[in-house]
C-alpha cells in the first residue's frame, strides 16, 4: 500500500460571522483507504467536504485533492472532474427520471463505465422511468451511488451517506463502500455512526467544534488504546497527569479517567505510586469518541 | 456530447413549464385578438386618435402596446428566475456544483436558454398573428411584425437580465420577483428624474415606440430605421449584468 | 402561531412592497411640477396624482406585489422539503389555508392603505393637497380588488406547480378578465371589470369637499362586495383543494 495522499489540508478554516465552523484544521487522506471522518452535530464535517469540493471558499488555509488546489476554480475543476461526491440529502433533480438523470450525468464524464452502470442498474433494481422525485430515500441513495460509481472516481466523498437509511440498506451501501475500496477507489465519508465506521473504516479522523482532534489507523485505536479508571483513596487534589500516551483526562472528585494511546504501563504504574486502585479496560470507537469530544464536566 | 448541451438541457427542464405557459397564454391574447376583433376595436380603437388602417391600430393596442407586451415584460422577468439560490433551497445545488463544469459556464448556459426562449416569445406574435390574420382575411404588415419583434427581444433581454441578477443576489425565490418587478415599475418613474430623462432610457417605450422618433402614433406603426445604436446599447447593459450575475455566482459560497 | 408562521414566510415580501409603494409615491408626488409642466394638456394636481399613482404606474406595481404576496404555500414546500413537518402540525389543512389567506389579505389591505398616509402628508411640502378621505376611497378599491387578486394567485398556487407558474397564469388571468369585461354580454357592467373598477375613474371626476360623511357614497359598493365574495371563494376553493391533496 502507497502512501500517496488524496486528501491534504493546512490551516483551514471557515469562519462565519463570529462562529468558527472550520479551525485551523490539518488532516491528511491517504489513497486507497477507507477514511472516517467522525465528528458530532455541527462540528464542521460537511463544511470540511463543501471546502474541498469548492463550494465555500475557506478563510483561511490550504487545501489540496488529488494534488490539485481547492481554492483555484479550475484545478477545483479537475478535482471534480476525477472525484465522485454523494452529498448529506441526496439532493438529485426530481423533475427527472432514472433514466434521464444517469444521461445527464454521464454527458460529463468521458470516461463513464457503462458496464458498471448496467450492472449497479440491475443490483439496486432502479426503476429508468420514475422520476427521482417519488423514489424513496434508500432509492436515492442508490442512484446516487451509481451515479458516483459509474464515473469510476478516484476518491468517492460521501457526507452522511446513510443517513436516513433503513438497516438493510445501510448495510448494502457499507458494502458497496468495502467493494470500491477494493477496486482502488479511495473512500472519504462523514458520519456521526461510530458501528458503521467501526465496521469498515481503515483510518478515523475526528472532528470538533471545528478542530482536528484525532488522526489514527482504526486498527491502532483498537489494539493500542485504552481506558484507564483511577481512584485516588488519599485526600488533596488528584494529582496531574501529563505523561506520555495521555490523550485526555477526566476528573471527578477521587477518581480520574484517562483515555492513553500508548505507554499504558507507564501510566499504570505512576498511578498505583500515587495509591490508586487502577482499572484498566479496551476501548471501542464510541468509547474514543465519546471520550473525546463529550465536554469535560 | 459537449457538456454544453446538458446544460442547456437542464435550465430547459427546470423553466419549461413557465416557458410554455407564457408562450400559450401570448398566444392566446393573439389569436382572441384576431377572432374577436369584431368586438374589442370598438374598445382598443375608438375613432380619432388612429389614422389609416384600424386594424393595425387594434394590433398595436393590444399586442405590440398594449396588454400582450406587458404579459411578456412580465414573463422574461419570470424565466429569468430560478438558478443555484433556487437550487439550495430544494437542496440539489451540491449534485450541480459537484459536477466537473465550472459555475461560469453553468449560468452562461442559463442565461442563453432564457435569452432563447424570450427570442421564441418575441417572434411569436409575429408567427400567430401571420396566420390568423390571413385565417381572418385581415393583415398586419410582416415588417412592422419583425421590427416589434427585435425591439421586444432586446427590451426582454434588459428586463431578463435584471431578474436574473435579482435572482443571483436573493436567496428567497419570492424576494428576487418582487425586486424584479418594483424594478419594472420604478424604473421608467427613475429615468424622468434629471440627468436620465435626456436619454431615450425608458425600456417599455423603447419596446413599444412609444414617444420614440422610430414611431407613428398616428398610424400606430414604426417608421425610418430601426434605433440600432440604443439596441446595442440596451444588449451591452443586457450583457453587462449577465456578466455580473456570473461573477457574482463564481464568488459566493453555497453552503 | 400560525400566524407567525405565515408572517415569517412573507414579511420579506411585503417590507419590499411597502417600502416600494412608499418610494414610487414619494417619487410621484416629487415630480408631480416637471411632468405637469410637460403634459399635452392642464393637469390639476389630483389628476395628476389619479393618473400616475391611481390608475398607472403605483397600481401597475401595486397589482404585481399582490401576485409576489399570493405565491407559495403548502405545494411550495413539498419542493422544499418542510410539508412533512407543517402537515404533522397539529392543525387542519383548511386552518393553514385560512391563516395564509388571511394574513395575505391584511398585508395586502394596509399595502392598499400607505398611498393614503403618504400622498396627502406629503403633498403639502410641495405646494399641493390632496384629500385624505379621497385617497381612502382609492385605499378601499385597492383593498377589495386586490384581495381579489390575491386569492387568484393563492388559487393558482394551489393547482400549479412550479414556483413561478402562479405568478404568469395570475397575470394572464387578469388580462383575459380585463378583455372579456369589454365584451358582450359583460360590456356595460362596470362590476366584471375589475382593472376598471380599481382605477376608480369615477372618484378622479368627483369635484367638490370631500368630507368622511361623503365617503361612502361614490364608491361602488356592490362590485367591493361581489369582490370580496369571489375573493373568498377563490380562498375556499383553493383550501378544498389543499384538504383533498395527496403529499408524498
Amino acid at each position: 500500500m502507497t502512501h500517496e495522499l488524496v486528501i491534504e489540508t493546512h490551516g483551514l478554516s471557515r469562519r462565519y460571522g463570529t462562529v468558527e465552523a472550520v479551525c485551523d484544521l490539518s488532516l491528511t487522506v491517504e489513497r486507497h483507504c477507507i477514511t472516517g471522518f467522525l465528528g458530532r452535530n455541527g462540528a464542521g464535517k460537511s463544511t470540511t467536504i463543501k471546502m474541498l469540493l469548492g463550494m465555500i471558499r475557506p478563510t483561511a488555509g490550504v487545501g489540496r485533492v488529488l494534488g490539485y488546489d481547492i481554492t483555484d476554480p479550475a484545478q477545483s475543476l479537475e478535482i471534480r472532474r476525477r472525484i465522485a461526491y454523494v452529498g448529506e440529502d441526496k439532493g438529485l433533480y426530481g423533475y427527472m427520471t432514472v433514466a434521464d438523470l444517469i444521461r445527464f450525468t454521464r454527458s460529463f464524464y468521458p470516461d463513464w463505465q457503462s458496464q458498471i452502470e448496467a450492472r449497479l442498474l440491475r443490483e439496486y433494481q432502479l426503476p429508468l422511468g420514475r422520476k427521482v422525485k417519488a423514489l424513496s430515500k434508500g432509492m436515492r441513495t442508490k442512484l446516487a451511488l451509481l451515479l458516483a460509481l459509474a464515473r469510476r472516481p478516484e476518491l468517492l466523498i460521501l457526507d452522511e451517506p446513510s443517513e436516513g437509511l433503513d438497516p438493510v440498506s445501510t448495510e448494502e451501501l457499507l458494502q458497496t463502500l468495502q467493494e470500491v475500496r477494493a477496486a482502488g477507489t479511495s473512500v472519504f465519508f462523514s458520519s456521526h455512526q461510530l458501528s458503521e465506521v467501526e465496521r469498515i473504516a481503515d483510518r478515523v479522523l475526528m472532528i470538533d467544534h471545528g478542530q482536528l482532534v484525532m488522526n489514527t489507523l482504526l486498527g491502532d485505536l483498537l489494539n493500542n488504546y485504552r481506558n484507564i479508571n483511577m481512584e485516588f483513596a488519599a485526600q488533596g487534589p488528584v494529582p496531574a497527569l501529563d505523561l506520555a500516551g495521555v490523550e485526555r483526562t477526566r476528573i471527578r472528585g477521587r477518581q480520574a479517567w484517562v483515555l492513553a494511546s500508548s505507554n499504558i504501563e507507564g501510566i499504570v504504574a505512576h498511578a498505583r505510586s500515587l495509591d490508586a486502585i487502577v482499572q484498566v479496560t479496551p476501548v471501542n470507537l464510541r468509547d474514543v469518541f465519546l471520550d473525546i469530544v463529550r465536554e469535560a464536566p | 456530447m459537449s457538456v454544453v448541451t446538458p446544460l442547456l438541457l437542464k435550465a430547459w427542464r427546470e423553466s419549461r413549464g413557465r416557458f410554455l405557459l407564457s408562450a400559450t397564454l401570448l398566444a392566446a391574447i393573439c389569436v382572441f385578438g384576431v377572432l374577436c376583433r369584431a368586438s374589442l376595436m370598438k374598445v382598443l380603437v375608438p375613432n380619432g386618435p388612429f389614422v389609416g388602417d384600424s386594424y393595425v391600430a387594434y394590433i398595436y393596442r393590444l399586442v405590440y402596446g398594449g396588454p400582450a407586451r406587458g404579459l411578456f415584460t412580465i414573463m422574461t422577468m419570470v424565466l429569468a428566475l430560478g438558478g443555484l439560490q433556487r437550487e439550495r433551497l430544494h437542496r440539489t445545488v451540491g449534485f450541480t456544483l459537484a459536477l466537473p463544469v465550472d459555475r461560469a459556464r453553468l449560468v452562461w448556459m442559463q442565461a442563453l436558454l432564457g435569452l432563447g426562449q424570450i427570442a421564441v416569445l418575441s417572434v411569436l406574435p409575429l408567427l400567430l398573428l401571420t396566420a390568423c390574420s390571413q385565417l381572418a382575411h385581415v393583415s398586419y404588415p410582416l415588417e412592422q411584425m419583425a421590427r416589434f419583434g427585435l425591439l421586444w427581444f432586446v427590451g426582454g433581454a434588459v428586463f431578463f437580465a435584471v431578474a436574473f441578477l435579482s435572482a443571483t443576489l436573493f436567496r428567497s425565490e419570492y424576494t428576487a420577483l418582487a425586486v424584479s418587478f418594483v424594478f419594472m415599475i420604478f424604473y421608467p418613474i427613475t429615468v424622468l428624474f434629471p440627468p436620465l430623462n435626456r436619454y431615450p432610457l425608458n425600456i417599455h417605450h423603447i419596446m413599444s415606440g412609444l414617444a420614440m422618433p422610430y414611431f407613428d402614433a398616428h398610424t400606430a406603426q414604426l417608421v425610418g430605421a430601426p434605433p440600432w445604436a440604443l439596441l446595442v446599447s440596451m444588449m451591452a447593459i443586457a450583457g453587462m449584468l449577465i456578466f455580473l450575475a456570473v461573477q457574482i455566482t463564481k464568488r459566493r459560497d453555497y453552503s | 402561531m400560525l400566524w407567525y408562521k405565515m408572517w415569517w414566510e412573507s414579511w420579506i415580501r411585503f417590507a419590499i412592497s411597502a417600502v416600494a409603494l412608499l418610494w414610487m409615491c414619494g417619487a410621484v408626488v416629487l415630480l408631480q411640477q416637471q411632468v405637469r409642466a410637460h403634459a399635452d394638456e392642464p393637469l390639476s394636481y389630483a389628476h395628476y396624482i389619479w393618473s400616475a399613482v391611481y390608475k398607472a404606474n403605483v397600481l401597475d406595481m401595486y397589482i404585481l406585489l399582490v401576485i409576489v404576496l399570493g405565491l407559495g404555500g403548502v405545494l411550495q414546500e413539498r419542493a422544499q422539503g418542510t410539508v412533512g413537518f407543517t402537515l404533522s402540525l397539529p392543525v387542519s389543512r383548511w386552518q393553514l389555508t385560512y391563516a395564509r389567506a388571511t394574513m395575505g389579505f391584511v398585508q395586502v389591505a394596509i399595502l392598499a392603505l400607505l398611498p393614503a398616509l403618504l400622498i396627502p402628508l406629503l403633498s403639502p411640502f410641495f405646494g399641493e393637497s390632496f384629500p385624505f378621505v379621497r385617497a381612502l376611497q382609492f385605499s378601499v378599491l385597492w383593498a377589495a380588488c386586490g384581495m381579489v387578486i390575491f386569492a387568484l394567485t393563492f388559487f393558482f398556487s394551489v393547482v400549479l406547480p412550479g414556483a413561478y407558474s402562479p405568478a404568469i397564469a395570475s397575470v394572464a388571468g387578469l388580462i383575459v378578465c380585463s378583455v372579456l369585461a369589454k365584451l358582450p354580454p359583460f360590456q356595460g357592467h362596470s362590476a366584471f371589470d375589475l382593472l376598471e373598477t380599481i382605477h376608480g375613474a369615477q372618484l378622479s371626476t368627483v369635484h367638490g369637499e370631500t368630507s368622511l360623511a361623503a365617503f361612502a357614497v361614490p364608491l361602488p359598493w356592490l362590485s367591493l362586495g361581489l369582490y370580496t365574495l369571489v375573493a373568498l371563494c377563490l380562498v375556499g376553493a383553493a383550501g378544498s383543494i389543499t384538504a383533498q391533496r395527496d403529499f408524498s
